[in-house]
């Protein structure tokens, strides 16, 4: 005989978050008249010690089997009191909750009537589904105690030597030739005189020399599988056509007939297809630039210890780590072409990036500022600040770095020739660091002129000079100036490969492009995918001083991570029901993660779980033809217990919302955060995959008279993160929505839209477009 | 007889010129080679003296480079060192070429000159500070394997965040993203909390440190007490609660916030009157007015300094007249007025009942201001758009203005929030007041500011006035300081190893930084920041 089930339901405040919409005491009240509910309470912050005490106090003395918190959304605090249960010595898997707050609180504050309506509604659902609840376990598997570093710039680097240096095996891939990234293109970045020099050699020498470090450079990544603590990764080698034999006696770049603009020098002057990327190279080995090669063969003749090898073929190796950090940096606004910047093109228009080299004592110019149309030193040097930041249209973010490089490059000016006649067009000085902001001061009082102020104009007047036209915010008129050379202070970008990289990697990026970090402040370098994490300027524009602090950081998450042999993972796992599988294997076909095996059963084919492989996605139960698998957590009969209330009063107004875990649920989520409002007549329902869905879930929606259904998952190709569960999922609405017709269904009120976890305004865009939709159909 | 190899880095950041072919020369060195190469610390730099040792049969290496503790672990992996063992000669910490001459005769007489042997390195934590950067630090700290001492001067942790609203850009709210990592805290059987405590001594180095803390009587057993709060009823003494800028009371036995941690009482002694009537309720026996202060003593291998700021005392800024006409609060004590937990239950209400619909934002107040902080305090200007956004949020028809002098939006997703707010209607005025006085009949602040866009001089009145105040190094800093003989910069916040390269490192080894007491910070810098001195840590300990 089952136990009798008896569910605890907890409203939470969130102190006036969402007390001061819902009507928290008639929920409570509520709660308290549905089946199996033995207590319902409200407290002021459920999350707090009070709370959580509250609540294992609670299934201690009214011997509670079930635990129903109705608060924020579980990508906050689900952890939190499925540990508080877990403590009181329920199943933490008993626990259900409801999420009030994000998608309900928030998006309906102007309805405070219609949102506590809508606060029962998901109560009632998250009670029945409470009802059918099964305790799992958590799985435990070994950890591969390695990681692997994505990119080798200063917060890779970093990020390398400590967790080598915590005794740990790293693989650190970098794309391009040399290690060092962007920092060692700079002729300074602190407000001391440190050259990055100083500060990149070291780290790259001990990443080349570290036992514990192996260093892929030219090597680009190509794919990963697997989950944390057990990641496969697939990583292309390319060839550098010149052998680790390389003496870098340069014989060959002297008799290479080709020259490139060099990009090391922010193409300022030209390097041969055969060269060593810069003077600190690392490793310090030639490399054939194969796009611009001609294959002449003369460097193959003259190098004296045979070292080039124009033959070199393409590697790919395979690497099993535990964790992988992606450190993958930034690229420079390039102005060129962009509309609003036809001025770049004019000859002494250069960028900050340039004028860096020309500062670099190493640099092209010996550590002098040349124009480049007549190679003199400029007597009068304007600066334009928020090139490619801040723009109405483009990158609406500020790329926080600019202005300290402006007053850096200013000062260093000053020193060099204190003539130098300069001025600096800005919208705000932006200076986060406290030494810039003395050497702020120090320019002003050096003769450095600040105007804030919109540039109108700029044009090429004679001998290459240019005239600024600007309108000065202080005199509140137009100005104009000559000026013999112009700096434009270029923003920070996405690196050019995080497109390309987050498919690989199934990390989202926000709306500007940049990786999207799992929570701003609570978890500032983790990502929303387990085991990967994210360090530097690929989250946004940073100083050196942040990204290597981050990479710190970052080190910590995977120390931890290594600091036991095995890893717990979650027991949201597929089960298969050997007497209803008929062996047909369609889902061993759908699984994308290869963790469903054919065995043999009594001489019948029967599908088989691997658990350790299987990341709980669901997509083989949505396959299904005879409904044989379950997605533990989320079955189908929990899911349609959820529809059930949902639909309970008044169906044919309400929208069912399918939302997978990973992107919709949080983009819902995101709406919440950012207080979109949305019509109040839509119910979620949180599945981990879109994928996991079947037809027949959809079908009985429909059956108990649902007004519309929206399915909502991540956007193909690359967002699931469980590969091709959106696909699976559209394939199924697609084949779905033919068949609705017949049975005398409009196939307008079926919708499937993918919505991103940065996506909060598409959610209420498609919300608010199906809730008229629906006023028309049922007009 | 031994050859010794001489190694002169010639690196350009050297300090000061030094000719080591010529000047060691006079030296008359016997049986030494000298060397020079331009970035030691390279690839090329390393394979030359790989190279050197092994062709030139050298017995002996002596480095002359820069940070030893820096390059001395590159120069320890290389294989064919270890037979030659290192000298080191660090040349940031020479003089002058004597002084130098002097290191270098000394130094050959010896041998190696290799590293005394490590004492045994005890791999616990010391935690300054239980603000949210050391809550951090100890939650990952303790996440790999380390045990962890938190000290927290106050009686709970949790630190300025706790105290806030809402956070920017994303307007969490701010005890909802804390308060679970507080819990946490409490319950993780490698953290031991020690709050209401002061860190009087420490002594020795990396590895071995001993701390002597002093631990200030709460005059209540926190093993008995479970935070009932039935003494809290029976308390007869009423006093203000400085939590909630003395605008709500609290008794005379109490807990910081509802969401303390640790969930203990604490008597305030000052104003106790002795009655006695907390000790006959209280069930479990946990009242103790006799309890006399402690003093511990912690044996640990490294140190966390995460003693973060405080706020600038904004009545020194006299024209803005603080403390003296009623309606001009600081951002702080305004995060507490629009806090549901606050003294209004976040009602926008001033003291005197009247709602508040038109506010007035000032920045800079001791920030980016010669007579009191030259620096920025980073926080301000984002921090005053979000409860601009709370008022708007608040009172539909809602009057925000910002006064500013450079907006200064410079983290993820800050610019945008910006742009969002003044499209919404938020108020955005360059230029900063002159003067704030009062119409003393409606207590209405009124702000007399010139436009530095237009030029124009206007007086406005405002239901209220909240000054964004300048961080300073807390009195813990300060302290903290001075007790582990840390370089502060002019302001006295800590200094790290280096500011770009080195954030999170002290010129004492086995001494880390996290978070505001090394400068203003915002929250999410301070939490990567946090975690990034775990590694640290991690690494110290690996040894």
């Amino acid at each position: 005989m089952s136990e009798e089930i008896r569910i605890g339901v907890y409203v939470c405040h969130c102190g006036k978050n969402i007390a001061a919409v819902i009507d928290t005491s008639a929920v409570v009240n509520f709660a308290s008249s549905l089946d199996n509910v033995v207590i319902a309470r409200e407290n002021t912050y459920c999350c707090a010690e009070t709370g959580q005490t509250q609540i294992k106090e609670d299934i201690e003395e009214h011997n509670l089997n079930r635990v129903v918190v109705a608060s924020c959304s579980p990508k906050l605090h689900e952890p939190t009191f499925m540990r508080a249960v877990a403590e009181a010595g329920l199943n933490p898997y008993l626990m259900e909750m409801v999420n009030i707050r994000e998608h309900c609180s928030w998006v309906h504050m102007h309805e405070p009537d219609m949102a506590t309506t809508k606060a029962m509604d998901l109560v009632k659902m998250g009670v029945a589904k409470a009802r059918l609840l099964q305790p799992l376990s958590d799985r435990e598997v070994p950890t591969t105690k390695s990681a692997l570093v994505i990119g080798g710039g200063i917060s890779g680097l970093q990020a390398a030597s400590d967790i080598a240096n915590a005794g740990h095996q790293v693989y650190l891939a970098e794309k391009a030739p040399t290690l060092g990234g962007k920092v060692s293109q700079l002729s300074g970045i602190s407000s001391d005189s440190t050259p990055p020099k100083c500060i990149l050699i070291p780290r790259m020498t001990e990443a080349m020399i570290h036992p514990r470090i192996q260093v892929f450079t030219s090597s680009e990544v190509k794919s990963v599988d697997g989950f944390i603590g057990n990641f496969k990764v697939r990583i292309v080698r390319h060839p550098r056509y010149v052998k680790e034999d390389c003496i870098q006696c340069g014989e060959c770049t002297t008799v290479c007939p080709v020259e490139v603009t060099d990009e090391f020098n922010a193409g300022i002057g030209s390097r041969k297809a055969i060269y060593l990327p810069s003077e600190e190279a690392t490793p310090s080995t030639y490399v054939v630039d194969m796009d611009h090669c001609t294959r002449c063969g003369l460097c193959v003749e003259c190098c004296p210890v045979d070292a080039v090898d124009l033959e070199g073929k393409e590697e790919e190796l395979e690497v099993e780590v535990g964790s992988i950090i992606v450190a993958t940096g930034f690229d420079s606004f390039d102005p060129q072409n962009k509309p609003g910047y036809a001025y770049s093109e004019f000859k002494n228009v250069i960028t900050s990036l340039q004028l860096e080299r020309m500062l670099d004592t190493d640099g092209p110019t010996g550590g002098h500022p040349l124009r480049p149309s007549d190679g003199r030193e400029p007597r009068k040097i304007t600066f334009i600040q928020c090139i490619g930041s801040r723009e109405e249209e483009g990158n609406e973010y500020c790329s926080r770095i600019c202005c300290m490089s402006t007053v850096k490059q200013a000062k260093l000016l000053k020193s060099l020739s204190p003539e130098t006649d300069i001025s600096v067009y800005h919208k705000d000085i932006r200076i986060p660091r406290r030494e810039f902001e003395e050497m702020y001061r120090s320019v002003r009082e050096a003769g450095v002129l600040f105007v804030r102020g919109d540039i109108t104009e700029v044009t090429e007047t004679e001998d290459n000079n240019l005239l600024i036209k600007a309108h000065s915010d202080a005199l509140n008129r137009m100005r104009s100036r000559d000026t013999e050379m112009v700096v434009l202070a270029v923003g920070m970008e996405p690196g050019r490969d995080t497109d390309l990289l987050k498919e690989i990697v199934k990390v989202p990026t926000g709306p500007d492009g940049f990786f999207m970090e799992a929570h701003p402040k609570l978890r500032p370098i983790d990502t929303v995918i387990d085991g990967i994490y994210l360090a530097g300027a690929c989250l946004g524009p940073k100083d050196v001083a942040e990204s290597v602090a981050q990479a710190s950081g970052v080190a910590a998450k995977v120390c931890g991570l290594f600091s036991k042999d095995k890893l717990r993972l979650d027991g949201i796992i597929s089960k298969v029901d050997i007497d209803k599988c008929v062996g047909c294997g369609i889902c061993i076909k759908e699984c994308p993660f290869l963790a469903i095996e054919e065995v043999e059963v009594e001489g019948e084919k029967k599908a088989r779980v691997i658990e350790a492989a299987c990341k709980g996605c669901g997509v083989c139960a949505g396959a299904c033809p005879t409904g044989a698998i379950e997605a533990l957590g989320f079955t189908t009969e929990q899911i349609c217990s959820q529809i059930d209330a949902a639909l309970e009063e008044n169906p044919r107004e309400k929208i069912i919302a399918f939302c997978c875990n990973w992107c919709s649920y949080a983009g819902a989520d995101f709406a919440g955060v950012s207080r979109l409002q949305y019509p109040p007549n839509v119910r979620i329902i949180r599945t981990m995959c879109s994928g996991r869905l079947s037809k027949d879930i959809i079908r009985y929606a429909f059956d108990k008279g649902a007004g519309m259904i929206l399915v909502s998952g991540c956007h193909p190709p690359g967002d699931c993160h469980y590969v091709s569960g959106n696909y699976r999922c559209e394939e199924r609405v697609n084949s779905l929505m033919k068949s609705l017709p017949k049975k005398g269904i409009d196939p307008r009120r079926l919708r499937l839209e993918w919505v991103s976890a940065a996506e909060g305004i598409v959610f209420q865009r498609v919300t608010e477009e199906m809730a008229t939709q629906l006023k028309n159909l049922e007009r | 007889m031994d050859k010794t190899g001489i190694f002169l880095c010639a690196c350009p950041s050297s300090g000061f010129a030094f000719d080591l072919g010529k000047d060691a020369e006079i030296m008359d060195l016997p049986n030494t080679v000298v060397y020079s190469q331009k970035y030691l610390c390279s690839q090329k730099g390393l394979k030359f003296l790989c190279d050197r040792v092994e062709k030139d049969e050298l017995d002996r290496v002596l480095i002359m480079a820069c940070a030893e503790d820096v390059h001395r672990n590159t120069f320890n992996k290389l294989p064919q060192l270890k037979k030659t063992g290192i000298g080191y000669i660090d040349m940031d910490k020479v003089e002058d070429k004597e002084g130098l001459l002097d290191i270098l005769k000394e130094r050959l007489k010896k041998d190696g000159g290799r590293f005394p042997k490590e004492e045994r390195m005890i791999k616990e934590v010391l935690i300054v500070g239980g603000g949210v950067g050391g809550v951090q630090a100890a939650l990952d700290i303790a996440q790999a394997g380390y045990k962890v001492y938190v000290v927290e001067s106050t009686l709970s942790i949790g630190g300025i965040m706790a105290q806030l609203d809402k956070t920017f850009p994303t307007m969490d709210c701010s005890i909802c993203i804390l308060g679970p990592k507080l819990v946490d805290v409490s319950k993780d059987l490698n953290i031991e909390l020690i709050t209401n405590a002061r860190i009087t001594s420490i002594t020795g180095d990396a590895g071995n440190f001993n701390a002597e803390i002093e631990v200030r009587p709460r005059y209540v057993d926190m093993k008995k007490c479970n935070g009932c709060s039935a003494c809290v009823e029976v308390c007869p003494v009423i006093l203000p609660n400085e939590w909630d800028l003395n605008l709500k009371p609290r008794k005379c036995i109490y807990v910081m916030f509802a969401q303390s941690v640790p969930l203990r009482y604490t008597i305030d002694k000052e104003k106790c009157i002795e009655c006695g009537l907390c000790t006959k309720v209280c069930e479990l026996d946990a009242i103790n007015l006799s309890e006399e202060p402690k003093t511990l003593t912690l044996k640990v291998g490294a140190i966390i300094v995460s003693t973060g700021t405080k706020t600038f005392d904004a009545s020194r800024k006299g024209q803005y007249g603080y403390g003296r006409i009623r309606n001009v609060f600081t951002n702080i004590e305004f995060e507490r007025i629009i806090c549901a937990s606050g003294p209004t239950s976040g009602e926008l209400i001033r003291p005197d009942g009247k709602h508040i619909k038109k506010v007035a934002f000032i920045q800079c107040v001791g920030s980016r201001d010669v007579h009191f902080h030259e620096y920025c305090s980073v926080y301000c200007c984002l921090a005053s758009i979000k409860e601009g956004r709370l008022v708007m949020e608040h009172e539909p028809d809602a009057d925000v203005w910002i006064f500013y002098n450079d907006l200064r939006a410079f983290g993820k997703g800050f610019e945008e929030l910006y742009v969002r707010s003044e499209k919404e209607g938020m108020k955005f005025i360059k230029g900063l007041p002159g003067e704030i006085t009062e119409n003393t009949d409606t207590g209405d602040p009124i702000v007399l500011f010139e436009d530095t866009k237009t030029g124009k001089v206007s007086e406005v009145a405002f239901d209220m006035v909240v000054l964004a105040v300048a961080l300073e190094p807390s009195e813990e800093t300060t302290r903290l300081a001075e007790i582990l003989e840390l370089e502060t910069d002019r302001h006295g916040f800590i200094r790290s190893l280096h500011p770009a390269s080195r954030p999170l490192e002290t010129l004492r080894k086995g001494i880390y930084l996290a978070g505001t007491c090394q400068g203003p910070k915002d929250i999410p810098e301070t939490v990567s920041q946090a975690s990034g001195v775990a590694a640290k840590v991690c690494t110290l300990f690996s040894k």
